[in-house]
């Protein structure tokens, strides 16, 4: 008895501990921020960003925070086009970009792959943004004509020792 | 598009609370630079730590040139070159996942069951049972995906876009599924045995089976198909079915049931999921490209068809001040073996007979090697084409169209240049 209720006091200073820890380091880490502010004043606010935006960049950069190089969106590698952000949101919250840009298919053959993962991968109803993500996906990722056999594509060429 | 997302996410069945608490200690270990105090005292439910699923990440035992074609779930494939090693090496195996690798394994209480139509009763084996009750075999098996090579069909088929790198041949080590069947007391009936593994579907719906094929009763009596826990004289890695594996040489790679838990021993066709058409099917009678085909005229791949890759030299090579070149690679015909391999440095004019191994044992791969002489300066393509024990060849184009891609076993090109 004695040993179990010591073990819960134990339990209960460490709980304690641990949520004064917790409060103490989130104070920490936004103190970091604020300094960082300062110094990098600028490029930590986004150009319509308050301060608090910019700390939720911060602690969740994945989420709320889209870097964009030759036209494609990094972290998806998604092309940013017409309604790229619907496919983003409806698509990678299962499976990750690259099932997409990977791929290549008419209107039809995209919704076609919608209609099945609904029916059997547990996508839901798109709704409105249906319409919307069909003709993105089909836009930036339609067929090419590659013909029964493509041309080599070399990478790099080295010498053979 | 080789972009590699970050894989270290948080463990997404802490609640929220735990983890601000759990990161908070951290990130103050972090700030004050060192480790709490005592932090290892602190009961288990507070361990300090904020990504545990590092190990979850299949890339960290991988070779860098590996190349990701999704990380969501992991589908990895390997450049030819690096398929060079006569037993594939688990740094540079392929992987091929349509759920969530299983977040625990608890090795201890790891049980197989058997049950299903053609067995009076079901059948739970430990592990260490069936290690020790049933005797051990080791075979060479290649394990290659269904759709190895759809990136080249026209019009373009969807799923995981593989070129040529989505096989492997390593040494498998396990007891026989055909001695556990005959323990477990199959009967006259059995037509089908499939599997049921831990992964996750990606929906997180814990009760939607991701994957469950199977393999007709006559291959899962053959001797070299195992239920294995080895591989490569090690356990097996956890993006490879850890801690044990259903492993079926010779046949698309998605009836090698990986995490195996569940043997359904039924008295017809196995109906899990991606049994169905059209996954895993081709047309039962050829189609022109891009046709709708209607899912009952679709046909389950079985054993899969001769192919064969040239691991040496890698693509891109350039041969200065000589002319001969020594070149390699492997070759594999499905259930069947290989009995002959060719390359040809015009496109497919002249074709030259390369030197052929025998195959480790039955549905291992089979290595061949040539010496190739380029007298002329300039740019050269050297095909490799291998023919099946019963007369099969490689096409030079892409062979019979389906909807999703499957067996392209066309002939494999690398680019080469003398100057």
């Amino acid at each position: 008895m004695s040993i179990e209720k010591n073990t819960n006091e134990i339990d209960a200073v460490v709980k304690k501990v641990n949520r004064q820890m917790s409060v103490l380091s989130w104070v920490m880490v936004f103190m970091v921020i604020g300094v960082l502010v300062i110094i990098f004043g600028q490029p930590l606010i986004s150009s319509n960003g308050s301060l608090q935006e910019t700390m939720t960049v911060a602690a969740d950069e994945d989420d709320d925070f889209y870097e964009i190089v030759d036209g494609k969106e990094v972290s998806s590698g998604l092309i940013v086009g017409e309604n790229w952000e619907l496919v983003k949101t409806h698509c990678t919250s299962c499976h990750s970009a690259q099932l997409i840009t990977q791929n290549k298919a008419t209107k039809e053959g995209w919704d076609h792959t919608i209609k099945w993962m609904q029916e059997s991968q547990n996508l839901w109803d798109l709704g409105d943004d249906h319409e919307g993500v069909v003709e993105y996906l089909a836009t930036y990722y339609g067929p090419g004509d590659s013909g029964r056999r493509s041309q080599l594509v070399v990478n790099e060429w080295y010498e053979i020792e | 598009m080789s972009h590699l997302k970050k894989t270290n996410k948080p463990d997404l069945s802490w609640g929220r609370r735990q983890f601000i608490s759990r990161s908070g200690l951290a990130l103050l270990g972090t700030l004050i630079g060192s480790k709490i105090v005592n932090g290892h005292l602190m009961p288990e439910e507070y361990t300090p730590v904020i990504f545990d699923d590092l190990a979850l990440d299949p890339m960290r035992d991988k070779h860098k040139d590996l190349v990701v074609l999704n990380d969501l779930p992991w589908n990895v494939e390997t450049p030819p070159h690096l398929l060079d090693d006569k037993v594939t090496p688990a740094e540079k195996m392929f992987i091929r996942n349509n759920g969530k690798i299983p977040e625990s394994i608890d090795i201890d209480n790891w049980k197989l069951t058997l049950d299903g139509e053609a067995l009076d009763r079901p059948v739970v084996l430990s592990l260490q049972e069936l290690k020790s009750k049933f005797k051990s075999y080791t075979y060479q098996l290649v394990i290659e995906c269904g759709g190895n090579g759809r990136a080249e069909f026209n019009p373009p088929t969807k799923g995981n876009q593989w070129t040529y790198g989505a096989v492997s041949c390593a040494r498998w080590t396990g007891v026989r599924l055909k001695d556990v069947l005959e323990y477990a007391g199959v009967k006259d009936n059995a037509v089908y045995v499939g599997y049921y593994g831990a992964d996750k579907h990606l929906s997180g719906d814990l009760n939607k089976v991701v994957i469950s094929r199977g393999i007709p009763i006559e291959k899962a009596l053959e001797d070299e198909t195992l239920l294995a826990f080895q591989m490569n004289g090690e356990d097996i890695p956890l993006a490879h079915g850890y801690p044990l594996r259903l492993v079926v040489g010779g046949w698309p790679a998605s009836v090698s049931g990986k995490w195996l838990e569940k043997l359904a021993i039924r008295n017809k066709v196995h109906d899990g999921p991606k049994m169905e058409a059209p996954s895993y099917r081709v047309p039962c009678e050829p189609v022109e490209p891009g046709e709708n085909v209607p899912d009952k005229n679709m046909c389950i791949i079985e054993s899969m068809p001769v192919k064969s890759l040239i691991t040496y030299p890698k693509t891109g090579g350039i041969l200065k001040n000589k002319s001969k070149l020594t070149i390699r690679g492997h070759a594999w015909a499905g259930d069947l073996s290989v009995k002959k391999v060719e390359v040809s440095l015009d496109f497919g004019a002249t074709w030259q007979e390369a030197n052929l191994e025998p195959p480790a044992n039955r549905l291992s791969w089979q290595h061949w090697y040539a010496e190739i002489t380029l007298l002329q300066k300039g740019y050269y393509e050297i095909w490799a084409r291998a023919t099946d024990s019963h007369g099969k060849a490689q096409p030079m184009v892409s062979p019979g169209w389906n909807p999703k891609g499957y067996l392209n076993n066309t002939c494999h090109r690398i680019a080469i240049k003398k100057v």
